[in-house]
């Protein structure tokens, strides 16, 4: 992921964003990352709370969605 | 809600980490009292589901553009 983070947020195209997106539904997770994927976004996604803390842990993003 | 670690765990978690992250809450419910909850623990923006990618990206879009403070 070629994310620029000494730039900032509202800098940077959008294809320099991260984005965390936490859903346990699967077709939810996958159909909203294509959808924002289409939209230029670098998306990954977890399925779970926890697993979003490892992903927090491995790396930065620069913006969390999550289901609550 | 999520089957693990509950929302409000995962939020309080994730400001924790990385404070300048920017979270967006997607939820089920049309309960004001979990929107306020949210935004107290530091979430930035709050989603009503069901939603279209349309209304997502606004409020992604509107989380970048606003200033770290």
């Amino acid at each position: 992921m070629l994310c620029n983070f000494a730039l900032p947020l509202e800098n940077r195209t959008r294809g320099e964003i991260s984005i965390l997106f936490v859903d346990d539904e699967e077709t939810i997770r996958k159909s909203f990352a294509q959808e924002l994927r289409m939209e230029h976004f670098a998306v990954t996604t977890v399925a779970g709370g926890s697993e979003a803390i490892d992903a927090l842990k491995d790396q930065q993003y620069d913006l969390v969605i999550t289901d609550f | 809600m999520m089957p693990d670690v509950d929302g409000f765990e995962e939020l309080k978690a994730t400001k924790k980490m990385a404070p300048l992250t920017r979270v967006i809450i997607l939820s089920g419910c049309g309960d004001m009292q979990s929107e306020i909850d949210a935004l107290v623990f530091g979430a930035d923006a709050f989603i009503c589901k069901p939603c279209e990618v349309e209304e997502m990206v606004f409020r992604i879009q509107r989380c970048v553009e606003m200033k770290t403070l």
